[in-house]
């Protein structure tokens, strides 16, 4: 009887190390590196970037010194199309657009004053798209490539703190991409300041987080989330930057965060998304 | 005859018809707040207005995916740590321990008796509840396809839509997954109940460590933690309602659990070994 129990007991351990070394040592999902030179040919390179800092001092917009150091992250980048939050001025856009490399580029500011979003591209031609939300937040464009490509988009940044002014805002913005109809492809970047994962994080600022689940899942029904999977874009460790596009004129071929390039106090990473225009 | 002992005693004891009770009770509450919620959401509320919930997406499979997950990681755990605190230490409290070891029977076998039964008895309350909010579903709003959207009980990354056949296979597959999953606690509380002389404080012990190890778990300033706590795990049959099953990740969660699990079996059982009745 003492043998049975002995061996029990000894058996029960065992299976307990066994079974934990397998479960935890077992090779961990490990995310992709984005790598901005993997580019698919005759793709289209879409880009959001919040370039605001959130230093010591508080929320600020896109600092000068920092100019030059995007600028030399864009012209590796080579995007077709840039969508920047927490611009301060148009000078910033065009010493942008100069380190962009590329003397072609043309780009929209949303009109207001402080912290803005604008679009940049590094060829081809930009138009204003008029939207019900139009202001610092949002602004709708149409892009024209040089090769005659063209999209249709909205570049947002929702607020951080209101849980309703972010649904208004992306909810808006969505359905007026909607309404634009016709054949042409459609886009939906930025900084939404929507992250999911409520098991992550309970978030201390917002007035009603959960329902940032709706905000998300309206737009995700409607437009393809094109960098969804590759991981956090902003600090401490959450999702907030997004690149929607549309599901049947586009396809996404390559999409990653691309880590390391932030400068001073900036807390976002640039999201990269390579779509194909389908035929 | 071990066995048979214990599943007479555990009728006896009446946890069966408390559980069921309070589950059943739960269940209606869940209904009601179900079937307001729908009404007032997909009305179309004026400060939310962009919403993705609609009336197709509240069906009875809907409901009892809601009612299981919640049920599984606030109440099943319960019973089940009440079960598991009651074996040892209630034995052992009224004599009957004593009396078990004066026959010629091993402690081992002694012990894998209560913990079969016990076992037995989690899984049968996970599947009859489970089976029971699928019926209360099927009657009261209809079943249909599953569609399951990001964020919601953080069960999937993007929109996942399961047809109503393969819907159903998927909820028998989380039985097993879900009776899996009750082990660990039911282990801890028979750790706990090694311990223990009274079935009360055995009960009251395991029924506090799991709540707190759920807590904690929730909390973001002990984030780091999540890895290394049982109750991070728990919920890994959720992997099984998503179109394509990341089998991968669930056997690792598996893994996980059953070593959780054998761990407290082997150190209640170290205990157990050793224990002496007065």
């Amino acid at each position: 009887m003492r043998r049975a129990d002995r061996w029990l007991e000894v058996a029960l351990f065992f299976a307990a190390g066994a079974l934990l070394w397998l479960g935890f040592g077992a090779p961990e999902w490990r995310r992709d590196v984005f790598e901005p030179g993997q580019r698919a040919p005759l793709s289209l390179r879409l880009v959001t970037w919040n370039v605001g800092g959130s230093g010591s001092d508080g929320l600020g917009p896109l600092r000068d010194d920092n100019l030059a150091g995007i600028g030399a992250s864009l012209r590796q980048l080579a995007p077709d199309v840039i969508a920047l939050q927490e611009v301060a001025s148009e000078a910033q856009l065009r010493e942008l657009a100069r380190a962009a490399g590329t003397r072609k580029a043309t780009y929209l500011l949303a009109p207001g004053g402080g912290r803005r979003v604008a679009v940049l591209a590094r060829g081809g031609q930009l138009r204003r798209l008029p939207l019900s939300v139009d202001g610092p937040r949002a602004m709708g464009f149409e892009f024209e490539g040089e090769d005659g490509r063209r999209l249709r988009g909205v570049v947002l940044h929702a607020d951080a703190f209101s849980a309703e002014d972010r649904n208004r805002l992306v909810g808006e913005a969505t359905e007026t991409l909607q309404r634009a109809g016709g054949d042409l492809p459609s886009v939906l970047l930025g900084d939404l300041n929507l992250d999911l994962d409520l098991g992550k994080r309970r978030d201390l600022f917002t007035d009603n987080e959960h329902l940032d689940v709706e905000t998300y899942n309206f737009v995700a029904t409607r437009l393809a989330d094109g960098a969804l999977g590759t991981g956090p874009t902003a600090e401490p460790d959450r999702r907030l930057d997004y690149v929607f596009v549309s599901r049947e004129e586009l396809v996404v071929e390559h999409a990653g965060v691309w880590r390391g390039r932030r400068l001073g106090d900036m807390d976002h990473d640039p999201v990269v998304v390579d779509v194909r225009v389908t035929p | 005859m071990s066995l048979r002992l214990e599943a007479l005693r555990l009728r006896r004891s009446r946890r069966p018809i408390v559980a069921g009770a309070a589950l059943s009770f739960f269940l209606v509450l869940m209904l009601l707040g179900f079937y307001t919620y729908a009404q007032n959401r997909t009305g179309g509320n004026v400060s939310f207005r962009y919403t993705f919930e609609n009336r197709s997406y509240f069906n009875g499979l809907t409901f009892s995916i809601y009612a299981f997950y919640f049920a599984f990681l606030l109440l099943l755990p319960i019973f089940v740590a009440t079960e598991g605190g009651a074996q040892l230490a209630g034995d052992g409290a009224d004599g009957t321990l004593r009396l078990y070891l004066t026959r010629p029977v091993s402690r081992a076998r002694l012990f894998l008796g209560k913990l079969a039964v016990a076992f037995a008895y989690s899984s049968v309350l996970a599947g009859v509840f489970l089976a029971t909010t699928l019926l209360i579903g099927l009657v009261t709003v209809g079943w249909g396809d599953l569609d399951l959207y990001p964020g919601v009980l953080q069960m999937t990354d993007r929109h996942q839509h399961l047809e109503q056949g393969e819907a159903l296979v998927r909820f028998a597959l989380a039985w097993p997954a879900a009776s899996l999953a009750l082990l660990v606690p039911l282990a801890l509380s028979l750790w706990i109940s090694a311990w223990a002389r009274s079935a009360v404080n055995a009960v009251g012990t395991s029924v506090a460590v799991y709540l707190v190890l759920y807590v904690v778990a929730e909390i973001p300033f002990f984030a780091d933690l999540r890895p290394w706590l049982f109750t991070s795990y728990l919920a890994f049959w959720r992997g099984l309602f998503r179109e394509e099953i990341p089998w991968a990740e669930l056997t690792a969660d598996a893994l996980r659990l059953l070593g959780y699990a054998s761990l407290f079996l082997a150190l209640a059982f170290h205990r157990f070994r050793r224990r002496e009745e007065a």
